[in-house]
This record gives structure tokens, sequence and C-alpha cells, in this order.
């Protein structure tokens, strides 16, 4: 019998924005897809758990290899249970010109048999959902602002520019098209698409501002000489009101000592172009708004449930909503692919706005590829000047450098990038002084966000090649001179923050060197110049921390009757596995893999009742600092699975214990005696027999003990450590909101935290920008054809600390994809800004390259991974820096092949050709 | 225009003529509501959308890009998706190989890999080869895929070794 979506999973709570209440319910895709078949979600599985803590294969991985619907793109309204079963296929045009008043769509162009049922130019909903955020020019006054309505707070401009206005950048809608069906979309997309002559703009040109999104970065360090504490820094003094005025001071004494020539000081000018995330699902989904219900409806897979359903709901809380909303029903996909581009995406507003304006019809919007790289965000393009300094025994003395990154028509997480590029700007090095200034700034081109690295890509690459030049200017060995300048534990970064673990770079630098690539480079280079080819080998280093300044994380474990264990997340897993890494976190403290794992749950926070409210008031029982964040692959091995971790603790100590002492009679066990022998709880030195996990599932939920925990962790330099009590029983966990679900009532009971006791993070720590890293090392080996440019990556190692390996496949995998993605970004993804690029509507895959198998030197790629530090447990995410060394690590290789040196990125058979004719 | 006639996984299917320049991945999708075949680029680079047709009965599978072949184009041929192999609940070696090699993330470019190693394995089943081609084969029937999460490497591995594990297929 078919069970009822809605019915079956609904978990509905309440959420309140702008003072107005909605009803939220999350239905993960594999529920829905469970009523479908009929099969339950744990059997959909398959058979991909191994022994505690170990998996066979992704939990994800059978319904993904078998072709069933996780995506939203495999949705229509005729899957959805309950929805009509026509729908509305949604065409959204987008600005082609950012200079001239936009003045409409020339319809005719359209046949009349295929004209669209709604047409929603920007005046039309400009007083019904968007104001633009108040934002200044570079002389900081203050732009035009003209409608005046709350909007989400992600937005910077129209949602869809008004007619008679200029659009604000490149891919901003202009209008939305809704149709009645499929082959009236076929057919007007047919005549319009390419079309130039659809859009009308009036022939008035004016320029937009051009200006930085705040806040600016502006790092300036000078460490004391005898390793004291710093001189001047971020760290200490970011917090002074006079910070900026002193560290230009201290900037221009750092340019004056650079320029003095007392060091050799290097320069470089780097541009890195920008970088379509080109995950393979284009962005899709369903809408439906459910007029009876006051419902909308929303099918979608993005990394950014919870700000997502934030601005969905800020957009109908104004006093003057398109349409009456009181709940919001949101299926959350699997992503086809993410690296950053779904995060804060505005795809889901774009479908909420449609559904809102459909007369009551299911909508589907479902980008093509030319509208993805028209419309998705982008890796930012960067400018970057950098000097380096280095005195006559290879020590790296100063560090000035400058970057500004493109951030595009609309801010998503540009600031942040380019703060985060500031600490990467360092390196892996310790360099006594540094002046470091990074910004973002609004223009014209599609919008950049948080693309994979985060800054560091861009960071990592200007120092690293600099380095290299310094080596063979000096005549030194590059991985030497990396040696002398390297982190330590107890060293601190250029922002002044200290590294408070074991960075394992060394490691890092001696195995690389030891490696046979680098080893036998030039017995390689003599076998490539017997065929014509120039054959050269880089090294490149890089430690691309994880995680944001400070995160918020939310983990859910339940047992049921029959003993079998339940995950929940608010994450997402865009394929990096984090549902996989989560369904075998529970094994630590449970000894069992869970059998279900619910992901993208926006709805587990909100129970907790906590707030965000003011700073730094960990007094207050009930207060965080960060909720809940958006989904990054980064994220997983270390923050959630620390949620997991500990949301497991949580149900061990009161309720598994507290079931096994009943079932043994026994109500002196304490927590250090038990343990997991296959599968079953034993008491340890105690004759006592084991149980198994549906015994203890059986006596949990007879007897009304507590079946599952919700945890908030936070991080910042340290997890918080807090004091609960629970069924009047005292512990010390590391998290800071909890609440317990007994048995037997339905509703959870919130524990708040002892408000005098507990570990908490220092509030200096919230100016040390990051405290955990996943260094990384790559040796690349690469012939360039002299007389073509062709550059052929041959051979590629990656030295990697990922701290504790969860699951080596996933592991390896993410390493894999990063090289491929890294080598795509230095030699063939390029896309120009403004007209000519994706702007125009007209860029897919035949002219945008991303590296095939024979790019990425699919037979003779290495990985090696790093053992752990001692007593180390903790696991390191790396999707991001798997890939930060390798661009520099080309750059560097192509520099020994052939003596030229090219920081424009990619690097193009014609630029080498270029460069190596000056250079002749 | 008349009617177009074909098969999806053994099944018949009666296409009107009026649908006969729909790309065959929307009329996968679509009218059959098999969407495992996927849609990315639509201009048949990458690969994602790949399904495997016998044009002719007897004749040896071969690829094909569903985002760009007009329904016109399939009277009398066989079309297999990804929905069609596993059989009687029965993974097949290929399937159970990816998942053990942990050879996709996302899983949006699988079907496409899937069923152009499917269709490598229906020719290898009847004509084996020398094991030093063994390589080669799997590069000419999976080099112009794209895959963005994973980097090849555990898609070549898990085609190399299900193949290497079936007995006949590698002399």
């Amino acid at each position: 019998m078919k069970k009822n979506a809605y019915s079956m999973t609904r978990r509905s709570f309440i959420k309140t924005v702008a003072g107005v209440s909605f009803t939220v319910n999350i239905i993960p895709v594999t529920q829905l897809l469970a009523d479908e078949t009929d099969v339950l979600t744990s059997s959909m599985t398959g058979n991909w758990s191994k022994s505690p803590g170990k998996a066979r294969y992704r939990i994800d991985g059978l319904v993904k290899v078998t072709g069933q619907k996780v995506f939203a793109r495999d949705y229509h309204s005729w899957n959805m249970p309950d929805w009509p079963k026509t729908e509305n296929p949604v065409m959204i045009i987008r600005a082609t010109d950012v200079e001239n008043p936009f003045m409409g769509l020339d319809l005719s162009l359209i046949p009349e048999s295929s004209q669209p049922i709604e047409i929603l130019y920007g005046d039309r909903v400009a007083n019904k959902i968007l104001r633009p955020n108040m934002t200044s020019d570079e002389d900081n006054q203050t732009l035009d602002q003209d409608i005046e309505v709350e909007r989400p707070n992600s937005l910077t401009w129209s949602f869809i520019v008004p007619k008679g206005k200029q659009a604000n950048f490149y891919g901003q809608p202009v209008a939305f098209l809704i149709f009645a069906d499929r082959r009236a979309y076929r057919t007007a997309n047919n005549a319009i698409q390419f079309n130039s002559d659809f859009q009308v703009y009036e022939d008035n040109p004016r320029r937009n501002p051009v200006f930085p999104f705040q806040p600016l970065t502006n790092y300036v360090r000078i460490a004391s000489p005898n390793g004291e504490e710093d001189i001047f820094s971020y760290v200490k003094n970011g917090g002074d009101d006079s910070y900026d005025d002193v560290a230009s001071v201290y900037r221009s004494q750092i340019e004056y000592e650079m320029a003095s020539g007392r060091w050799k000081t290097y320069q470089a000018s780097c541009s890195m172009q920008a970088m379509d995330p080109m995950f393979m699902e284009p962005e899709s989904g369903l809408g439906w708004y459910d007029e009876t219900n006051k419902a909308l409806n929303l099918v979608v897979g993005t990394q950014s449930p919870d700000p997502d359903v934030d601005d969905v709901l800020e957009m109908f809380s104004g006093p003057n909503p398109i349409v009456d909303v009181k709940t919001i029903n949101l299926v959350s996909c699997y992503p086809g692919g993410g690296f950053g581009g779904r995060d804060r995406s505005v795809f889901t507003l774009n479908l909420a706005i449609a559904a809102a304006y459909a007369q009551g019809n299911p909508v589907r919007l479902a980008y093509d590829r030319f509208e993805q790289f028209q419309a998705g965000l982008k890796r930012h393009p960067c400018q970057l000047e950098e000097s380096l300094s280095v005195d006559a025994n290879g020590k790296l003395q100063a560090l000035d450098i400058s970057m500004s990154f493109d951030g595009g028509g609309r801010e998503n997480l540009s600031p942040w990038v380019a703060q985060l590029a500031g600490l990467c700007a360092g390196g892996s090095y310790i360099i006594q002084k540094a002046a470091i200034s990074s910004n973002a700034r609004y223009t014209p081109n599609i919008s950049s966000g948080s693309q994979r690295g985060f800054g560091g890509p861009q960071a990592f690459f200007a120092i690293e090649t600099l380095l290299d030049d310094i080596a063979k200017d000096n005549d030194w060995d590059p991985i030497e001179l990396r040696k002398k300048n390297i982190l330590y534990e107890g060293d601190k970064t250029v922002v002044g923050g200290p590294i408070t673990e074991k960075l394992q770079l060394s490691e890092i630098l001696d195995t690389s060197e030891k490696h046979a690539i680098w080893q036998n480079r030039d017995e390689d280079r003599q076998y490539w110049r017997e065929k014509g080819l120039l054959y050269g080998v880089g090294f490149a280093m890089s430690m691309q921390a994880y995680g944001t300044s400070g995160d918020g994380l939310i983990g859910y474990v339940e047992i049921d009757e029959q003993g079998q264990l339940i995950v929940k997340t608010n994450a997402v897993d865009m394929g990096n596995g984090s549902a996989t890494t989560l369904a075998v976190t529970t094994a630590e403290y449970l000894g069992h893999n869970a059998s279900t794992i619910d992901m993208g749950n926006p709805d587990l926070y909100p129970v907790l009742d906590m707030t965000t409210t003011g700073n730094d008031d960990w007094q207050d029982p009930a207060w965080t600092a960060n909720g809940v964040g958006s989904s990054s692959a980064c994220l997983t091995a270390f923050h959630q699975v620390h949620a997991i971790d500990q949301a497991s603790k949580v149900l061990l100590d009161t309720g598994v214990i507290p079931a096994a002492r009943k079932i043994w009679d026994r109500s002196d066990i304490q927590s250090s005696q038990i343990t997991w022998i296959d599968g079953s709880v034993k008491a340890k030195n105690l004759n006592l027999p084991s149980i198994s996990m549906k015994e203890i599932g059986e006596e949990i939920h007879r007897s009304g003990g507590v079946k599952a925990a919700l945890v908030h962790a936070y991080f910042q330099e340290i997890w918080v450590k807090a004091d609960f009590t629970v069924n009047s029983e005292h512990f010390r966990w590391e998290i800071d909101g909890l609440a317990v679900y007994n048995a037997k009532i339905a509703e959870p009971e919130i524990i708040r935290r002892h408000a005098k006791t507990g570990t908490y993070p220092s509030k200096v720590s919230s100016r040390y920008s990051r405290t955990t890293y996943a260094p990384c090392g790559n040796v690349i080996g690469l012939t360039v054809d002299p007389r073509s440019g062709d550059t052929v990556v041959r051979k590629s190692l990656s030295v990697l600390n990922a701290g504790k390996i969860i699951t080596e496949g996933l592991v390896s995998g993410q390493s894999q994809g990063g090289v491929a993605m890294a080598i795509g970004y230095s030699l063939l993804e390029d896309m120009p800004p403004g007209l000519g690029g994706p702007a125009d509507g007209d860029w897919n895959l035949n002219r945008y390259f991303v590296p095939l198998s024979r790019d990425v030197a699919v037979y003779d790629q290495e990985l090696i991974t790093l053992e752990p530090v001692e007593n180390n447990k903790t696991s390191k995410g790396i999707a991001e820096a798997v890939m930060c060394s390798v661009a520099p690590a080309i750059s560097n290789a192509i520099f020994d092949a052939t003596s030229v040196r090219f920081r424009d990125l990619p690097i193009t058979a014609e630029k080498i050709r270029k460069g190596m004719a000056i250079n002749e | 225009m008349s009617n177009i006639h074909f098969s999806v996984n053994g099944n018949p299917v009666i296409a009107s003529g009026d649908n006969a320049d729909l790309p065959l991945v929307d009329y996968l999708q679509e009218d059959l509501d098999l969407t495992g075949t996927k849609f990315c680029c639509g201009i048949g680079v990458c690969r994602a959308c790949t399904v495997s047709v016998r044009r002719q009965p007897g004749a040896p599978l071969e690829p094909m890009i569903a985002c760009s072949t007009p329904l016109s184009s399939l009277e009398g041929v066989e079309v297999h998706t990804i929905e069609g192999v596993e059989k009687n609940g029965k993974l097949h070696p290929l399937q159970i190989a990816f998942l053990e090699h942990f050879s996709f993330q996302c899983g949006y470019c699988t079907s496409g890999f899937l069923m152009a190693a499917i269709t490598l394995w229906d020719r290898l089943l009847d004509n084996p080869i020398p094991r030093s081609d063994l390589d080669r084969v799997i590069d000419d029937a999976l080099k112009d895929h794209i895959c963005r999460c994973t980097g090849y490497i555990r898609y070549y591995e898990a085609v190399k070794d299900a193949i290497l594990k079936q007995p006949g297929m590698v002399s």
C-alpha cells in the first residue's frame, strides 16, 4: 500500500520571520522515493554497511547506481503525491546589457500559440517582494534605492530588473515567463534562445558604479623578533577602534623595509579567471502554491536549505506578499554536485516567485546548461599583486599582498572569500612581517560565490609560485627552501592566530621529496626530450583551512524499537559522502552504523530554541554564537561528524546505559564499564550477559527511556564543553545545546547547559580567522609541446594530512576529483567577463573545457595520506585542501619545463606559445 | 507524421509522430518517467545522457547520446537505460563494481558511465580481447564522459575490475 509522503514524514516546525509565523515541513527525497516504490528508506540503501564505523559502499550508492529519483530534476508534478498533475514550465530571461535601460521583450518573436501565459516584469513584482540593500559607492554616497519593501537579505539588487531601469549585472533576471506546457515552452525557447533581438534596451548608456563589498580584509602583522607576543596583529589589535589607522602605519613600515634592500624581494602579479563549478545537474526544481491550504510546496536540491528557507519565508512576510503563505513543504533532494555553486544560490527564491505567480498551478524551473552558465555562481576572478622578501639564509621575512576579487553583481559570500584568502596569503610559512589587503568588489559580472577553495586557490597560487622563483634565482632547492620556513604547532599565522595542531608539513615535504616523480625528474626530462617534448616537475604546498571562524552544528541520533539507529542532520550531501560518513559515525559510541540517514533538515535547530542575539553571552544557557550554516564538503569529517558523535554519546549515556542497567538489574554500572563487542553491549570485566541492540531498543521503548538526542555543538578554536543534567544524572559533553526525546512522550525535552560551568572560546579567538587546517602537497610532472604549447599532466602526486581516515574510498575520490578540477582551473577552464562570456547565454561545454580522463593522468596519479599523529582521532575536511596546491605545482612544473613563468590562469597553449616566443 | 516504434528496456513504445524532433532524453524522462538517463549539457558533449542501443536485431549494442537524438531516428531501435540494468533484483557486476570502488560521488554522471560500460561489456562477451588491450578499450569507452566529482580513476578501476572478474571477456 502506498504511503502518503506528507503523512508519513511530516516534521513540522514553526518559524517566525519578521513577526510572521510559518509552518515548515521538510521531506527528504529518500522518503518521497520510498512512497513511490513502497520500499522503506533503510532497504533502499542495500547492504552498504560493513563493520561498525566502516562502509562497504556509499549509503546513497544503490539508489544512484540504479537510476532512481534522487535529484530535483528527476521530479515532475505528476510524481508528487497530492499535487495537480500538470505543470507550467518557467523560463527566466536574463540581462545581456548592463549599460542601457531595459525596456521589455519583443514577444512577437514567439509564435502566438506558444506565448507565455504569465509574464513577470520587475515593475510588477517589485513592490511585492524586494528591496535592495542600502549600499554605497566608492565615495561612500548612498546609492539610489527606489523600492521599499523587505526582501531577503542576501540580495543586493532588484530581483527582477524593472522596465526602464538599467540591469545591475549580467545574468540578473529581466523577466520570468510561465508557459502552459512543455510544447509551448520548447517552441518559445527555440524562437528566442540566442536571439539578441528578444530583449529590448533603450540606447542611453550609463556605467554601473563599482564598489567593494563590506567588510574589507586588512591583516597587518609585525611579529616580535624574540618570539614573544606580536608587536601588532589583527588578533592582538583587531578589536581596537584605531586598528586600521595603526595598521596603515605598520603597512608603510613593512613596505619601506621591503624596498630598503635589506633582503631580496620578489614580486608577482597574478590573474585568475572566473570558473564555473560545472556541477553535472543544472539547477532544477518544482514549486506549487496550494491556495486551499495556503501552502508553498518546493522540490529543490540545495547546499543551504536553512538559509534558503529563511529567504523564502522573508519574501512572504512583508505587508503586501504575492500570495498568503502559511506553510512551506520543502522536499530536499540530493544535489547533482555542488562545489559551493548551490550555496545560497538564488535558485530557490526564483522557484518560489514563479510558484507564487502561477495561478495555483505547479511550476517547473529547470535550467539548461546555457542558462546555468549564464546565471550560476562562479569562482571569483582575482587580480593579485604580491611581494615576498627573503634573507640570505632562505628565511622568509616579509610579505606584502593586495588581492581584489570580482564578486559580480549579487553579494553571495564574496567578502568572506576575500577574507579567507587573506589568511591563505601567508601559505604554510612563518612570516614575521605581513601586510595583507584583500577585498571583493561588486561588478556587473555574473555573481561569484563560495566555490571550492574559498579564496585559497588564488592566494596559495601566488606564494607558492613566488617561492619557486626565489629558489631558482638563488639556486636553492625549492623543497629545502620550504623546509626552512614551515609552520609548526605553537607558531602563528599572518593573522597572529596560533597553530594549535601538528600540521605535519615536514612529513609532506619529506614524502614529496623522496617520491619518484621528484627524484627521477632529470631522467624523465631526458625521456620526454627524446620524444620532442619539454618535461618539468613542480611542487607546491597548501594548508587550506576548513570550516569557518565559528561553526554551529546539529546532530540527531535515535534508536528505534528494533534497535536500529536513525541519524538526522541539517547537512546536505552534494556527493561528497557526508551521508555515508555520518551514518558510520554512530559506531564509536553505539557500536553500530546507522540504518537510516535523513539529510538536509532545517527543522532540527529550531527544536532547541536557542538564540544568537548579542555577543559572547555564554552565561545564557540558551545562547550560542552560531546556529547552523550552509553545507560544504569540508565541513563533514571534523565538524558534522563531531555533532553526530556527541549525539551518539548523549544517547549512550542517557538512553542505552540506563536501559542496560535495567536489563542487568545493576544500577551501579558506569559509562566507562560499557563496551561493544560484535554489536552487543558488554560490561567490562563483569560476568553479565551481553545485550543486543534490539533488546536495548525494546527496553527503551517499553520503559519510556531516552530514545533520541538532538545536540548543537559549536567550534571556535575549541569545541564548547558544557555540563548538563538529564534524569538527575550529571554529564559533560562537547556540545552547547541539547534536547532529549523520551520514547513515551511526543515532545522533546530541552535540556539547558549549566550556566556557571563549561569551557567556552576566548573572545580573541573570534579573530583567529581559522584554526583547523588540512595541509596538502602536490608534485606534478608534465610535458609541454614547444611547437603547439600543449601541456599534458603526466604524473601527479598528492600528499595529504587528512587526519583520521573514516572511509578511504571517499577521501581518495575527493582528492582525485580535486586534482582534476584544479587541472581544469590551471590549464583548461576559462570564461571571459562581460559580453563574449557566458553572460551572452550561449556558453556550453563546447567552449568551456572541463578536464576529461586524458587530462588527469588517470593511470599515473597517486595519493599518499599521512598517518595521523599519535592519539589524534579527529578527521579533517579535505574537499578544498586537495585542489589548492595543484595550480601552483602546475605553474612551477611549466616553469621547470620552459623557463617561463606563467601566472595568468588558465595557462593555455596559446599563452605558452607566446610566452616561449618572447623568452627566446 | 507517422508514429515511431521502438523499445525501451524490452518494452515496445509508440511515440507520436508529433514528437519526432523531441530529444530521446526528454521522452524518457517526461513521457516514460524514466529519469535515470540524465540531462546535463544538452549538446552531446558530456555524455551524461548516454544510453545503450541496438539498431537492428542481433546487432551489437552501441552508445547513444540521448540529448541529441530525436525520436525520429529511433524507428525499430532497442533502447536500454539504467533502469533496465538490474535484472530480477540483482545488480549487474558493473553496478556492484561502481559501488565497491566508490566510483561516483554526486552520481549524476553515473548512468552515462554505466551505459557506456554496459555497451563495452556486451561487446566483450561476444568478442573477448587480449588482456593487454583492456586499458585501451576501457579508455575508448569512457574517455569522452565527464565526471566532475571523482576524477575518473575510480570509474576506470571499477570497469577493469568487473571485466577481469567476469570469465571469458579477456584472454
